[in-house]
């Protein structure tokens, strides 16, 4: 399950940031990787839209890197 | 191509006027012209007000809802959101305010210019105010949807606004502006009110989505932005907040957008409920107002006109 979701959460963060390469899962977003906030915004919204979920702009501290979001999407999945 | 909407039912609800009225004349004429683009229409009537909860329980088997009340009530109190929900069905809803039987008579005919045009091409326009937060949204949104739609990106840096008025009075189906609004109009372009489109407009606009602050507000102005464009005859529906929103909503709303266009939603309503953002602050400040089965494509004259208008990019 976790997987699936990293896979597509992958392809989606390579849609908005085609050029920009993961190396670990626990890379932080803005911090390692220099996503802006305008991509982020993009990138969570896509998310938001593929699982029909609610990520509230209070939570995006809670999922600053892949490994973090991907719990955060299993967690929200499972509820 | 002409696309019809032949399979969509509509629910129109009127308050009730005196027979041989012509309010109550265009009224009816106002259900005719539905009647020849929509499967049927179903024609409700309400006293001195309605409840929302009671349309829902007692009707609501249509695919869409559209309002008709007095001008005096604000869009805000007209509904709390741009469609219910039914089951596990979301219905857009459309509010109409009239001042008088006019208005009603205009509408009619708006509408029937904008259903009986040809619909072949998802033209967009996407509009936004000069600033890289907006213009690098049009930027993404013309990428995502250059496969499969014409998307023009008529931002505020590429273009002069009277350009941009020339372009959406060819009759383009569906224009989304992002950046700042205000209860009178759009801040991009230096500043973008109703009374900038000509007095006789050439072919209305299907839909316009105002992803802005208050441009359905009334604060300070008689009539709001996305009201006058409608009822002026501008544009067959247009989409905009009765308060203020965030840039991460509206950043949604871009998303869905493409996605919604990406399905093939072809009305503003379908489009609407498709490119809907989960979270409530999302939505709930935003109002349809006019047509919720305004069709969103273009004809392929349209596409072909547009496509030439001067870029500064």
């Amino acid at each position: 399950m976790k997987q699936n979701i990293l896979t597509n959460l992958l392809r989606h963060f390579s849609e908005v940031k085609p050029k920009m390469k993961i190396e670990s899962n626990d890379d932080r977003f803005k911090d390692d990787l220099g996503v802006d906030s305008l991509d982020m915004a993009e990138f969570i919204a896509r998310v938001e839209q593929d699982y029909r979920i609610e990520i509230p702009d209070k939570d995006w501290p809670k999922i600053a890197t892949m490994g973090l979001l991907v719990d955060y999407i299993d967690h929200a999945a499972t509820i | 191509m002409k696309y019809r909407q032949p399979h969509k039912t509509l629910l129109l609800c009127v308050p009730t006027f005196s027979s041989g009225s012509h309010l109550e004349e265009n009224v009816l004429h106002l259900k005719k012209v539905y009647e020849k683009f929509v499967k049927r229409v179903n024609l409700v009537r309400y006293g001195t007000t309605y409840a929302l909860e009671t349309i829902k329980i007692q009707h609501v088997s249509e695919d869409a809802i559209l309002i008709l009340g007095n001008a005096r009530r604000h869009p805000k109190t007209a509904c709390n959101a741009p469609f219910i929900i039914k089951g596990s069905k979301k219905i857009p809803i459309g509010w109409l305010p009239f001042r008088n039987a006019e208005d009603i008579l205009r509408f009619s005919n708006t509408l029937e210019r904008v259903h009986s045009r040809e619909q072949d091409d998802c033209v967009v326009a996407l509009l936004s105010q000069r600033h890289p937060r907006f213009t690098r949204l049009v930027h993404r949104m013309e990428h995502i949807l250059d496969k499969r739609a014409v998307p023009l990106r008529w931002s505020s840096d590429v273009i002069l606004r009277e350009d941009v008025v020339n372009g959406l009075e060819e009759g383009v189906g569906l224009a989304a502006y992002f950046g700042h609004g205000r209860p009178i109009g759009w801040v991009g372009y230096y500043g973008f009110r109703a009374h900038h489109f000509t007095e006789n407009t050439r072919e209305p606009i299907g839909g316009l989505l105002s992803l802005c602050c208050k441009t359905a507000s009334r604060k300070n102005t008689k009539l709001s932005f996305c009201e006058e464009l409608v009822l002026n005859q501008k544009c067959a529906a247009t989409f905009g907040a009765v308060d203020s929103t965030l840039h991460t909503d509206n950043t949604r709303w871009s998303v869905g957008l493409c996605s919604a266009l990406l399905k093939g939603a072809r009305s503003i309503g379908d489009l609407v409920v498709e490119a809907m953002p989960q979270n409530k602050t999302a939505f709930a400040s935003y109002r349809l107002i006019g047509d919720p089965l305004a069709p969103i494509y273009s004809t392929s004259k349209v596409s072909t006109h547009v496509q030439q208008i001067k870029t500064y990019s």
